[in-house]
């Protein structure tokens, strides 16, 4: 059964090249080759944005160790859904969305275990005359609520505009709004205006 | 509106010096867990298939069961006997009239 002629494959199925594509279609079935096609792309377009994604995640989550499933099941979410991505829409912000899905998902689930506590902040990285600033600004995201964290990280973390955020979040642009001037209210006493 | 604007430039900078990189394991757990969905071949529309098939295959197998069903199904007895019975209590008379298949009335004869 399984012939050079065979050009896909379902669940141990398989169909030939000449069976009506419409029958093909209908039952779900994807030719070897366009499923093939189809992953390579899912993760062509995913690679630029990977990291990104993951420092988004990471920070909504306080630095928990959960951002590493977190994460995973974003890509994986993706990759099972990608047949559903309109291609003429915008990749970054559907990856986005499920990631923001995925993080509201668990915080649902662990209602009950949110640490709103001051975040075990990597700073290693940061140049020591900006340690204070970035401690600033972390302590002040790790004290939001996990969905204005959301808002915050997508906007000054992954450079989401409103209308973008407003998609991912389906919150309203007004509120979204309300919660950055909130931050830039919060943070300008603790930056100082003159910062740059 | 410029202030906001050079603040939150400011703030993003800040934001953005902390950079974690994804961890290896964290990686080779997605390609591990998405080659095996590849061999799967999930798609959400291969539920299709599914639903297409499920309600013929229960029409059909219901239709076997009650084919099976029917030649099993015991055929309906004759009466072997039509039995009537009432007590005169007072007497402590029990009177049981009854008819047998193999009986037949002497008018007949």
């Amino acid at each position: 059964m399984n012939t050079e002629s065979d050009v896909g494959e379902l669940e141990g199925i398989f169909f030939r090249s000449n069976d009506s594509p419409r029958l093909i279609e209908r039952l779900g079935m994807k030719p070897k080759d366009t499923a093939a096609e189809e992953n390579t792309g899912y993760w062509n377009l995913l690679a630029p944005l990977k990291t990104s994604l993951y420092n988004f995640v990471l920070k909504s989550l306080n630095f928990a160790t959960d951002a590493d499933d977190i994460y995973q099941e974003t890509v994986l979410h993706g990759f099972q859904y990608f047949a559903s991505f309109r291609r003429d829409a915008d990749f970054r912000a559907w990856i986005f969305s499920i990631a923001h899905n995925e993080i509201k998902r668990h915080f649902k689930r662990t209602r009950k275990q949110i640490d709103v506590g001051a975040a075990n902040i990597p700073l290693m990285s940061v140049p020591q005359e900006k340690k204070a600033l970035v401690q600033e600004i972390y302590s002040y995201a790790s004290g939001l609520k996990p969905r204005e964290r959301e808002v915050f990280f997508l906007f000054y973390e992954s450079g989401f505009a409103i209308s973008e955020i407003e998609e991912i979040t389906n919150l309203k642009s007004g509120y979204i709004k309300l919660l950055l001037h909130q931050a830039r209210t919060n943070l300008k006493t603790k930056l100082g205006v003159s910062h740059d | 509106m410029t202030d906001d604007k050079r603040l939150d430039e400011s703030i993003s900078r800040l934001v953005r010096g902390i950079q974690m990189d994804i961890p290896s394991f964290v990686e080779g757990e997605i390609h591990r867990k998405s080659d095996a969905l590849s061999l799967r071949h999930i798609h959400p529309l291969s539920s299709r298939l599914f639903w297409t098939l499920m309600p013929s295959t229960a029409a059909l197998i219901l239709g076997v069961l009650l084919l099976i069903r029917a030649p099993l199904k015991s055929p309906i007895s004759e009466f072997a006997e039509i039995r009537t019975q009432f007590e005169i209590t007072d007497k402590k008379i029990t009177v049981v009239f009854y008819q047998r298949t193999d009986s037949h009335h002497p008018r007949e004869d």
